[in-house]
């Protein structure tokens, strides 16, 4: 008990709570630049936190991710632009709204559910810490394998268009996920002697081209006359720029599934917040009691992917804080900031100096009302920000993308990798394949081909598959949900047909 | 041409280059060779079996728009296909390639930048003297401020002048 008061108090402090607002204001700020990741933002920091004091620089730190990451939602939503893989999600349902003159509500819906999956993730974080990276800590290969194959299986079911089509697009993804070197042997795949290549294609690069500057590009067909009003324009009802009780007891339910999806999948070392902000969504479709109206512009498809992409940073601490192991980029990066200011985490920290813990939890709930204040405050100046003309902030747009691109490995190559993906995504749209699935084949095909190769060298060591999956009852339950969902899928495409149908022949009449 | 014919089209040209991939290009940009016998797989593997998923569900699209009827199709096209000015989208995403490949690289980026903003403003309709000068200034003043002191990030120089420092 002692060691969490001091833990609070050590939080609490004037020098503490400075920082977490600089950081939440650092954060949303450059957050919501196009082409800087909430990863990059703390790996930005890390340098300027070993000048601090340890307990400036990791709240500010901590404070910062938080912030970024509703930061990066901003232009999702207003300029379909994701900071994040993440926020893409948010795209879907969020754009339309914003479109349709509610951004501001838009905006209040994110910033409502990323400070409320934040602080559940948090707080499952401090309860349930060791427990939960006990469970994913037994996910080996196989397990993955499962995993992504249905992440990839919810996406499908989530097109809204023809099936044929999104299974294309998630595979071209995979292939070009697939371009590189072999993550096993080392053997260069599709790179054609072009050094840049080996490392991967770029994913800030392709994120923003295709689905930003796809989007500026289809946007640039419209009449001059249209390019010289405002990029996207505010409803001056007060009801279209805030959530109303009602809403925001409506959207508990569905916040409620989408931290504990959120939760479950950060606690899961590598699957990171794409993955929870998509199976979120196709759960909150799934058991809405409107499906028709995702897609343009939902609260719950809004509230669902943030609820749970905020969710997951909270929970990839889990195995970070409990065993030590980073559960993506931004937990590696707060473990070496960790280091550096000579904290170690791990079952040995909990148990001989639980103080930095404890205040590392404080630090992290004050973050999130912190969040909320300063996003409030945040979102009518984010809305100036993009009420400029198209025809000034289009080449604005692709200007500072072109930098945002650059930046991550200081290279021209991505630049204009980007606007060739830009190209692609434009056709793409033009033929109606939807560019987000392929950026999810893309996210999700590295962990795939590695899972399902090294099960297939796990299985060759073992007497056959049946033995091999008889020994592993995580993966037993696995198949079976699976097997349970890919049934579910195939009879809601079915019944969606079966309900189009009278639809399309009262078109046809 | 019809919405059917234009999607058998479509299928039908992607069909092709598909297989243009899968049979050329893979085989030209992943050698088999050290690692890849033995217990583990291939490293065309997955890319091999990506194309034949692409194959396979170009194939059961082509046979859905050949064999059940259009109406399916129909009510996904009516909204997207707005008609609209793609010469200029293509000419825009030309100036764009032309830039990234060959004008920051010589002008700098931030030169460059500011050539880039103001041609495409002028492209986009913009007139006003104070915009189509001030803008793009202020633009990349704003990133130079951002990226140069703020991260540390050296963009690009010009390689024309190197006594500029930008």
């Amino acid at each position: 008990m002692e060691a969490i008061l001091e833990g609070i108090s050590l939080s609490l402090s004037v020098n503490a709570l400075f920082a977490i607002v600089i950081g939440v204001v650092l954060g949303q700020v450059l957050g919501s630049i196009p082409g800087l990741t909430a990863a990059m933002a703390v790996a930005l920091l890390i340098p300027f936190s070993f000048y601090f004091d340890p307990w400036v620089g990791i709240p500010m730190m901590l404070a910062m991710f938080k912030g970024s990451l509703f930061g990066s939602s901003i232009p999702a939503i207003l300029l379909r632009t994701p900071g994040t893989p993440a926020a893409a999600a948010t795209v879907i349902d969020g754009y339309p709204l914003a479109q349709a003159g509610k951004g501001g509500k838009a905006l209040r819906t994110v910033l409502y559910a990323s400070v409320f999956g934040d602080a559940f993730s948090d707080i499952c974080l401090i309860f349930g810490s060791g427990a939960l990276a006990a469970v994913a800590i037994r996910f080996g290969p196989s397990e993955y394998t499962i995993l992504v194959l249905f992440a990839l299986m919810s996406l499908v079911s989530l097109n809204r268009g023809s099936s044929w089509r999104g299974v294309v697009a998630i595979l071209v993804g995979v292939l070009l996920g697939c371009i590189g070197l072999d993550p096993i042997n080392g053997t260069a795949r599709l790179t054609f002697g072009n050094a840049e290549l080996f490392d991967g294609v770029g994913l800030i690069p392709m994120l923003i081209g295709f689905l930003a500057i796809s989007e500026v590009f289809t946007q640039l067909e419209q009449p001059l006359k249209k390019l010289g009003q405002r990029a996207i324009e505010f409803s001056k009802k007060p009801e279209d720029n805030r959530l109303s009780r009602q809403e925001k007891r409506d959207l508990l339910p569905t916040l409620l599934r989408a931290s504990i999806i959120g939760t479950i999948t950060g606690a899961l070392p590598g699957l990171g917040s794409t993955v929870a902000a998509f199976i979120a969504y196709n759960e909150a479709k799934r058991t809405a009691k409107n499906p028709e109206e995702f897609g343009k512009g939902s609260l719950h498809g809004i509230a669902a992917p943030e609820a749970a992409n905020n969710a997951v940073s909270g929970a990839n601490l889990i195995p970070l804080l409990a065993f030590g192991i980073p559960g993506d980029v931004a937990a590696a990066l707060i473990l070496g900031a960790l280091l550096i200011q000579g904290i170690t985490p791990g079952p040995l920290a909990f148990r001989d100096n639980p103080v930095p813990i404890y205040a590392i939890f404080s630090a992290m709930l004050l973050a999130n009302v912190v969040n909320y204040m300063v996003g409030i405050a945040y979102i009518p100046l984010a809305k100036k920000m993009v009420s400029v003309s198209k025809r000034l902030l289009f080449p604005a747009v692709l200007v500072f993308a072109s930098a945002g691109a650059y930046a991550m490995r200081s290279s021209l190559f991505d630049v204009q990798m980007m606007f060739v993906f830009g190209l692609i995504g434009w056709l793409m749209s033009k033929l109606r394949f939807p560019t987000v699935l392929l950026l999810i084949g893309f996210i999700l095909a590295p962990i795939l081909e590695r899972s399902a190769r090294q099960t297939l060298i796990l299985v060759s060591a073992t007497d056959g598959w049946l033995a091999f999956v008889q020994s592993r009852p995580v993966l037993m339950i696995l198949l079976g949900v699976l097997a349970f969902l890919t049934v579910l899928v195939i009879r809601q495409r079915i019944s969606m047909r079966r309900h189009a149908a009278p639809t399309e022949a009262q078109d046809l009449s | 041409m019809n919405v059917r014919s234009q999607e058998i089209f479509t299928i039908a040209v992607l069909l092709i280059v598909t297989a243009i991939f899968g049979f050329v290009l893979i085989p030209l940009g992943i050698r088999e060779g050290f690692g890849t016998d033995g217990a583990g797989l291939s490293p065309r593997f997955m890319p091999e079996l990506a194309t034949l998923g692409i194959a396979v569900a170009l194939v059961f699209g082509l046979l859905r728009h050949l064999f059940v009827a259009e109406s399916n199709e129909r009510t996904e096209t009516v909204s997207d296909s707005e008609g609209g000015h793609p010469l200029r989208a293509v000419t825009i995403i030309i100036i764009c390639l032309f830039f990234s490949l060959i004008g920051f690289r010589v002008a700098g980026f931030y030169l460059g930048g500011v050539a880039m903003a103001l041609l495409l403003m002028l492209l986009l309709g913009e007139r006003k003297f104070l915009n189509v000068v001030v803008f793009p200034i202020l633009v990349l003043l704003v990133i130079y401020v951002v990226f140069e002191f703020g991260f540390q990030i050296r963009l690009p120089k010009s390689g024309l002048i190197p006594s500029v420092p930008i």
